[in-house]
């Protein structure tokens, strides 16, 4: 799956990434995909962050597919 | 040589009762026909489980196999190969490889241990599986590179199988098309309806209906791990279907509901436990205790815990440890913090507590910071900076130190203190410096009392540090007398340490008396601190500072008292004593100076071998001198040249002394071959670096000598002469010898002899041997002319003898037949014997009904024995002694 390369420059400009996961995480999670915060919906939780780099940006994908969280998107957020 | 942990290679036994699934066991089979097998699938898929089972059945069918359990830690190339050619060893295999030079870094290094490892593997009759489990954790590039490489070169009869939650960066496309690659994914490893059914009907212990057997296995996907907990559930519960239709009709995330299901299900002490111990990466009775706070209920709970094949691991036979299944690690806690907002901390903390009562600092450490509990770290730390650079390894703490943010460290002398220590041990004098400056302006924090403590520390850091710069002894000296008045008297260890600074910088200051005098005191009171480290170091410089007086009886003595407490330690712990090496690096040098150089390299080898697990800069490059002096006294002057080389590397990154005094033995070394020839001479010596001939002058007369430039030679003899009231009993030897051959040469045979003979009269009661007869022809030619005018006839005809004796010494390389200074016992000769066999370590333990781990102690200690890092080495060894036909 990420067998891209990973490159960890900072971000040009700080990006705000909105990720989708396919299953309702409840509060306890609050805190684990830090910078990331969580909004729960009725079938996908969005978690929604501006993290430091791509490492970081990374290493949250990881904590998903660790915990087998069903990814669903990541998107970066336009700038206004 | 890192200390290899036994748990790693150890595959997870099969859960009771486990459901076979005699298809995926053969998909499995057709991992023998591939070059790699991928299992990629979520965690809690079953994927070790799986393979586990399979492999069991294939050893049945004569397949021989190395598991090794990855984990962060293996990022690191070198560990990762050490690693891997010890998983296959430990699955019976005889792997003939060069040993992996320590630091390994860039590709083409990699490349040639792999380039090695292949060849060596090359002689196969057997199918070997090599299997890495949990490979997602490494994310080092070369690894990846390295193990692409294997897989393109790999010899038919090895197959790898990696099981990971995600695909690896390898060329997989390509192996696919080329048919190298087998695969199992989630799709295969999914549990069907039929296969669901029959595992809950086992595990649920109820008779649940096909449509809500189809209803948890459409909703949990066929995740067996999901499968399990939905099972435990419903165990004894009177409404099964009313739990199945909750289940199926909530949205919440399947793994989190399940976990608390499992939980509710549990009684509330298991429950706690559960949570509570969840901040522990490793699990023990005892620990368990200390952390949960009800004494003694600990082994009940693992023993229930394990026996449901949910969240346990065991990471050894003998069930004294385990771990959580990654799995559940990080939900617990989160939950525990949900339940006990805030306890974490104080459940690390008892974990700290514990960790340090036991002595396991690097631990320890670890708990105190995840606590958060920078006092408490600090206590740790400032009681126990000696200790946390001895245990084991450096390296470790050394990261773990390094691990703590910049801004946090700062405000904690000590800890930079303590990280200064461990940059001085392994050899890093540019880092350290900067360090300790920081750690000085640090101190307003602390009590008076507790920063004269820490300046005395520093202080002593930076006397070592200076000494091992190698030309600033007079710095050295002046450090070490400010860090002895700063230094209170209760800190034993390391007055102990700083006194041996001082004795090894008074040496390098050419005052060996009054570095005699320092030394003593140095040992007498290491003998008091308990410290192993400080006990050898100690030792060991006091050893060094009678042979240069001439006192080699004395030293011998040094060093086999300090030999006594190592073979007690490892009596008692089971163990090599590491720190040990310095002194098995002296002793080898007063065998070397007695002309008994057999047990010299004996001696030397088993010092190298221990310096490496140690990773101490100073004292690996003090066993490399010595090895390679043994070496080449044995005749084995290539071997020499190799142990230097490899040596050049790790000296690189320390201080230049380090280079220097490769340069200097190599040279020497390079001498004692009695060159005849002038433009191979000048060639050799160009080839070192100034410094070397600056700093001593003595070498430098004995290329001159060797050049046939006897006059320079005598004008820089003379001068030393004058110096020769500071010089010790040995120099002033070594100076003398050096005067009667360049009068030789001269033909003033008068003075030549008369030189000879006030060398003979130092050397004769200490037998130094080997000072005379590495001298060559020359010498022996001028020894003659001695016998003729009855010059010491006794000392001079047993000179004379030696090098007659060392002629007839077969050139290369030397059968060795002498018994072992340290001979096997009947339990390690029963296990050498069944090296050379393709059993596995477990395997070898049932033949001899003891448990693999006394196995593998045996195993250590017969490689420390035999000087070798591993079982083809050994085999070679035992061979060679005639231990094995």
């Amino acid at each position: 799956m990420f067998t891209g390369k990973i490159k960890s420059a900072a971000m040009p400009e700080e990006t705000t990434y909105e990720i989708r996961v396919q299953d309702i995480l409840d509060e306890k999670w609050s805190t684990y995909f830090l910078p990331f915060t969580l909004t729960a919906g009725d079938d996908e939780t969005l978690l929604t962050g501006m993290p430091h780099d791509q490492a970081e940006l990374f290493g949250v994908l990881l904590k998903i597919r660790d915990q087998g969280l069903r990814l669903v998107s990541v998107n970066p957020l336009p700038r206004d | 040589m890192t200390t290899l942990l036994p748990t790693k290679f150890y595959p997870p036994p099969i859960p009771a009762g486990f459901v076979a699934r005699p298809q995926l066991l053969e998909e499995l089979d057709k991992a023998l026909s591939h070059r790699l097998t991928l299992v990629s699938a979520p965690a809690g898929a079953g994927k070790t489980t799986l393979v586990s089972t399979w492999v069991q059945s294939a050893r049945k069918k004569g397949v021989s196999f190395g598991w090794l359990s990855l984990d962060e830690a293996d990022n690191d190339p070198g560990r990762f190969l050490e690693y891997l050619v010890a998983c296959l060893e430990e699955g019976g295999m005889l792997i003939d490889t060069t040993e992996i030079p320590p630091g390994l870094g860039d590709q083409a290094q990699v490349e040639h241990v792999l380039v090695d490892f292949i060849r060596g593997l090359m002689p196969l009759k057997r199918e070997i599986m090599l299997i890495l489990d949990d490979y997602h954790l490494i994310q080092n590039k070369e690894i990846h590179t390295a193990l692409e490489y294997l897989i393109e070169h790999v010899p038919p009869r090895l197959h790898l199988v990696i099981l990971t939650r995600s695909d690896p960066p390898l060329e997989l496309a390509r192996m696919r098309v080329s048919g190298h690659l087998a695969e199992l994914r989630m799709e295969n490893l999914r549990f069907s309806t039929q296969e669901a059914g029959a595992f809950l009907k086992k595990f649920a212990e109820v008779q649940l209906t096909e449509g809500d057997v189809a209803s948890l296995n459409e909703r949990t996907e066929g995740w067996i791990a999901g499968l399990q907990m939905a099972a435990i559930s419903i165990r004894g519960r009177e409404d099964a279907a009313a739990f199945v239709a909750a289940f199926t009709g909530s949205h919440r995330f399947v793994f989190d509901y399940l976990l608390e299901q499992v939980l509710n299900r549990q009684a509330t002490e298991v429950r706690e436990f559960l949570l509570k111990t969840s901040v522990l990466e490793r699990l023990s009775a005892p620990l368990c205790d200390a952390v949960f706070e009800t004494g003694g209920t600990a082994r009940g709970m693992l023993d229930t815990l394990e026996r449901d094949n949910l969240f346990l691991v065991p990471l050894d036979e003998e069930r004294g440890w385990y771990r959580y299944h990654h799995l559940f690690s990080d939900l617990l806690k989160l939950m525990l913090e949900q339940t006990h907002p805030g306890l974490a901390a104080e459940l690390h903390r008892r974990a700290c507590r514990w960790y340090e009562a036991q002595g396991m600092l690097p631990e320890a450490l670890h708990h105190g910071l995840a606590a958060g509990d920078m006092e408490l770290v600090t206590n740790i730390v400032s009681e126990n900076v000696l200790a946390l650079v001895e245990h084991a390894e450096i390296a470790p703490t050394l990261a773990q130190i390094d691990a703590i943010p910049d801004e946090q460290r700062s405000s904690l002398p000590w800890l930079e203190v303590a990280y200064a220590w461990g940059l001085a041990y392994t050899g890093q004098n540019q880092k350290a410096g900067p360090i300790l400056s920081l750690a000085e302006q640090h101190m307003e924090g602390l009590s008076d009392d507790k920063r004269e403590k820490a300046l005395g520390h520093i202080a002593a850091v930076r006397a070592y540090l200076t000494w091992t710069n190698g030309d600033q002894s007079e710095e050295a000296v002046a450090f070490a007398e400010k860090a002895a008045g700063l230094l209170p008297a209760e800190e034993i260890a390391v007055r102990a340490l700083n006194l041996t600074t001082l004795g090894n910088a008074l040496i390098q200051n050419a005052d060996d008396p009054r570095a005699a005098d320092v030394l003593e005191q140095a040992l007498l009171l290491a003998q008091q601190a308990g410290q192993s480290h400080v006990v050898m170091q100690a030792a060991s410089g006091l050893a060094y500072v009678y042979i240069l007086l001439g006192k080699s009886h004395q030293a011998q003595i040094v060093c086999a008292e300090a030999i006594e407490i190592v073979e007690l330690y490892q009596r008692r712990n089971a163990r090599p004593l590491t720190t040990a090496a310095s002194v098995y690096a002296l002793l080898s040098r007063v065998w070397l100076e007695a002309g008994e150089f057999e047990k010299a390299l004996q001696i030397a080898r088993k010092g190298m071998a221990l310096s490496e697990v140690w990773g101490q800069v100073d004292t690996i490059m003090m066993c490399s001198q010595y090895l390679a002096y043994a070496l080449a006294f044995t005749n084995q002057a290539e071997e020499a040249r190799k142990i230097i080389q490899d040596s050049r590397k790790i000296a690189q990154k320390g201080p230049p002394w380090h280079l220097r005094t490769l340069d200097y033995v190599e040279l020497q070394i390079y001498l004692d071959s009695d060159p005849q020839n002038a433009v191979e001479i000048q060639r050799e010596v160009a080839r070192k670096q100034e410094t070397v001939f600056k700093s001593s002058p003595l070498l430098t007369a004995r290329v001159l000598i060797k050049q046939s430039q006897s006059i320079e030679a005598l004008v820089l003899l003379e001068r030393e002469q004058a110096n020769a009231s500071k010089y010790g009993h040995y120099r002033n030897t070594w100076l003398l010898i050096l005067k009667a051959l360049a009068y030789f040469q001269q033909k003033d045979h008068s003075t030549a002899l008369s030189s000879l003979k006030q060398a003979l009269e130092l050397a004769e009661s200490e037998n130094e041997v080997t000072a005379f007869v590495r001298e060559g022809a020359a010498m022996e030619k001028l020894l003659r002319l001695a016998q003729a005018r009855s010059i010491a006839p006794a000392f001079v005809q047993r000179l004379l003898s030696a090098f007659e004796s060392r002629r007839k010494h077969k050139p290369e390389p030397a059968l060795v037949t002498e018994a072992l200074i340290e001979p096997l016992s009947e339990r390690e000769l029963e296990v050498l014997q069944n090296l050379n066999s393709y059993l596995s370590t477990p395997e070898i333990a049932d033949l001899l009904v003891v448990s693999a781990n006394t196995v593998r102690t045996h195993i250590k200690n017969i490689y420390g024995k035999l000087g070798v890092h591993g079982r083809s080495g050994a085999v070679r060894r035992a061979r060679e002694l005639g231990l094995l036909a």
